[in-house]
């Protein structure tokens, strides 16, 4: 098998509360493939923004990686200088926030934003750059780009900014982008928008894609690959097709159940009942045992690995049980 | 149909803008922002009205104007058939009650649950001083809180919970219809569904009657009877929700829902058409959405569509290409 493009190895971030210390990361690894597109999806406080960061080396002061190690294409971060590592990441991988105003630097225009990498990284010309940037406009469907060129990002519309944060994104040809909750605040007709649009970059320059949602339906429509995250670790995953007709863990399958769906009316949703764990806090077994309509004696005790099952990956000592019931419930 | 419990007939709120001192002195009219721009329609007695539409479409503004947290601009409002004046009486205003998307911002951060609760029941003579306490006790398990929380204070709850208070508040007030404005938008989807399933058994177990205001057509499509489709200050389609989501028959109604995103697995998102919301202007010329409208033909820019019946149904549309 080739190298992943990407690959994290059991990291584990902790974060200095003033609650204490915070344990966001718990082991968790990842491998991308070059063009593939994952998602992570999970409820707000899994760790799904601390894992991006960690990775992009972008974690808040208070908190360090305090193990594990992060490939791309096969070189360690960790073996490389701050300066090479912030040249190789920024080089490497393109960066979607949620809030493209405050990613945007307000006093320059979105030309001269969107040129800049370019510009200042890549040496080329500002012509060439000027030219660049009206490319990258175009690309992301920002229309009449050499006009808009000149404006500022207060003076655009929401959906308008996320496509210039996307077009700075691209701006440095990055082999994978990541997203964190990128449509989160758009309406839906836009947000529906900039997905087509990540999707066709996929496809066109075949730029990976790793995305982070808590809406399980953007990750059904535009992922490969699902990681569900629960407690700072993921519990499951698998590729979206499978995961989604048959999640192999309870949470996943809570989560799943529980998110409405255009498409169906349901007399009643799937509710989970208490609350994840507080991670300042030790526990033993699994972190989801209290909330679990599978839990046994085992899992008050001993945590489970991310292990395989049928195509997917599932941390639950009951899986292979729980999918045998559901087979049998089918037939 | 069962009994109309609010009407509203050509209701509109209307902002005016603030204006700089050069353009008064200039003569120049302020500007007029029309949130809520000539809506009609009926909430009947046990149902549940969805209504959706993007940011700034005027979902919140028709809220806080049913409440009467906003005078009405124009426009008729009647609960069980008698006209709402600019001053709504005691039993009016008890009788429309809202709650929001944070209730935090709503709660006293310095009053217990129960002594907030009491205050409100005992205020409007809803029960006598003996009773009080068992009241507070019934809307504590109506809303699924334990007797516990009582003595709380809104602060020791988790984000659900406090949705939870806030329709106990609601409730206390017992009133007739109860608007909830993007109530469930900012809490996890697990919880999202408890309080969900919370107004459904509510409206199972008391006959509530609502108005669910919300952006998220998936919450939406669970939670509706009907559904009223806004889009720049006017309902463009309304009518029974599984009607229209089986068959949506306004062009904008159609983007919107395949616009969401599925949870079916192997759901591939089609196309997405470019186009962004227009700002609301004072006077818009012809339909509104006419500027994203696939279908648009030269006469959509100049005829102002009017909402009208289609196949004789509950199910309305306000575009002349349907008609
Ligand atoms: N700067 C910070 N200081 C303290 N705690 C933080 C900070 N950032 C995140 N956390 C905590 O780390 C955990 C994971 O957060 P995050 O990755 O942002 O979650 P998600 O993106 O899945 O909603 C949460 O418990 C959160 O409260
Ligand atoms: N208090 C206000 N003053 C002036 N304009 C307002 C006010 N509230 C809302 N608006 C405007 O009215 C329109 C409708 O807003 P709103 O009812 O909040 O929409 P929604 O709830 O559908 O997002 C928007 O253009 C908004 O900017
Ligand atoms: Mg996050
Ligand atoms: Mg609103």
């Amino acid at each position: 098998m080739s190298t992943p493009f990407l690959s994290v190895r059991n990291l584990h971030v902790d974060i200095e509360t003033n609650r204490g210390l915070l344990k966001a990361i718990r082991g968790i690894s990842l491998d991308v493939n070059e063009g593939q597109s994952i998602g992570i999806v999970g409820e707000s406080g899994s760790g799904k923004s601390i894992t991006l960061k960690a990775i992009l080396g972008l974690l808040p002061k208070n908190a360090r990686i305090t193990s594990g190690d992060i490939f791309i294409e096969g070189q360690s971060l960790f073996e490389l200088s701050e300066k090479a590592r912030r040249q190789l990441l920024a080089e490497k991988i393109g960066i979607v926030f949620q809030d493209a105003i405050a990613a945007l630097n307000p006093v320059l225009t979105v030309g001269t934003q969107i040129a800049e990498i370019p510009h200042r990284r890549m040496g080329w010309s500002k012509e060439k750059s000027r030219e660049r940037a009206i490319e990258l406009m175009t690309l992301v469907g920002i229309p009449e780009a050499e006009k808009r060129l000149k404006v500022y990002p207060h003076q655009l519309s929401g959906g308008l900014r996320q496509r210039v944060a996307i077009a700075i994104a691209l701006s440095g040809n990055p082999r994978l982008i990541f997203c964190d909750e990128p449509t989160t605040a758009l309406d839906v007709t836009i947000q529906a928008q900039v997905l087509r649009l990540l999707l066709d970059l996929r496809q066109k320059e075949n730029t990976g894609i790793v995305f982070v949602t808590h809406d399980l339906a953007v990750v059904n429509e535009i992922c490969q690959e699902v990681n569900v995250m629960y407690a700072g670790r993921f519990v499951e995953r698998g590729n979206v097709q499978d995961t989604f007709q048959d999640p192999t863990h309870p949470y996943a399958y809570s989560l799943l159940k529980s998110a409405p769906d255009m498409d169906h009316q349901v007399e009643r949703l799937f509710s989970i009942s208490g609350e994840a764990p507080d991670l300042t806090k030790t526990f033993v077994g699994c972190p989801f045992a209290p909330r679990c309509f599978a839990v046994s004696d085992l899992c008050r005790t001993t945590e489970p690995d991310l292990l395989p099952i049928r195509t997917s990956l599932s941390a639950c000592h009951h899986s292979q049980n729980y999918l045998d019931k559901l087979s049998e419930a089918r037939a | 149909m069962s009994e109309v419990i609010l009407s509203a007939t050509g209701l509109s709120k209307h902002f005016v803008g603030r204006q700089s001192l050069v353009s008064k002195l200039r003569g120049k009219e302020p500007l007029t922002i029309p949130a809520v721009d000539g809506v009609d329609f009926e909430i009947h007695a046990g149902e549940t009205i969805g209504l959706v539409g993007e940011s700034g479409c005027g979902k919140s503004t028709l809220g806080r104007t049913l409440v009467g947290l906003y005078p009405a601009t124009a426009g008729e409002l009647s609960l069980y058939g008698e006209s709402i004046g600019q001053e709504r009486t005691l039993e009016q205003r008890r009788s429309v009650q809202m709650i929001f998307q944070d209730p935090f911002a709503s709660l006293n951060p310095r009053m217990s649950v129960g002594d907030m609760l009491k205050e409100i029941l005992l205020f409007h003579k809803l029960v006598s001083k003996e009773k009080v306490d068992e009241r507070c006790k019934e809307l504590l398990s109506l809303v699924g809180l334990p007797l516990s929380a009582l003595q709380s204070f809104p602060r020791q709850f988790s984000g659900g919970q406090r949705q939870r208070i806030g329709i106990a508040r609601a409730l206390a007030l017992e009133p007739k219809i109860l608007i909830a404005d993007e109530a469930v938008s900012a809490l996890d989807v697990s919880v999202q569904a408890s309080i969900v399933n919370l107004l459904l058994d509510l409206k199972r177990d008391l006959g509530l009657t609502m108005l669910f205001i919300s952006h998220n057509i998936a919450v939406i499509r669970q939670i509706s009877d009907q559904i009223v489709v806004m889009y720049l200050g006017r309902i463009v389609e309304t009518g029974p929700t599984e009607q229209v989501f089986a068959d949506p028959q306004h062009p904008y109604t159609k983007l919107l829902l395949s616009s969401v995103p599925k949870m079916t697995p192997g759901s591939k998102l089609g196309e997405a058409p470019d186009g962004e919301l227009p700002k609301m202007q004072a006077h818009f010329q012809g339909c509104r959405f006419q500027s994203r409208c696939p279908i648009a033909v030269e006469s959509c820019l100049t005829v102002d569509p009017e909402l009208l019946q289609i196949r004789g149904s509950h199910h309305r549309v306000a575009c002349q290409l349907v008609h």
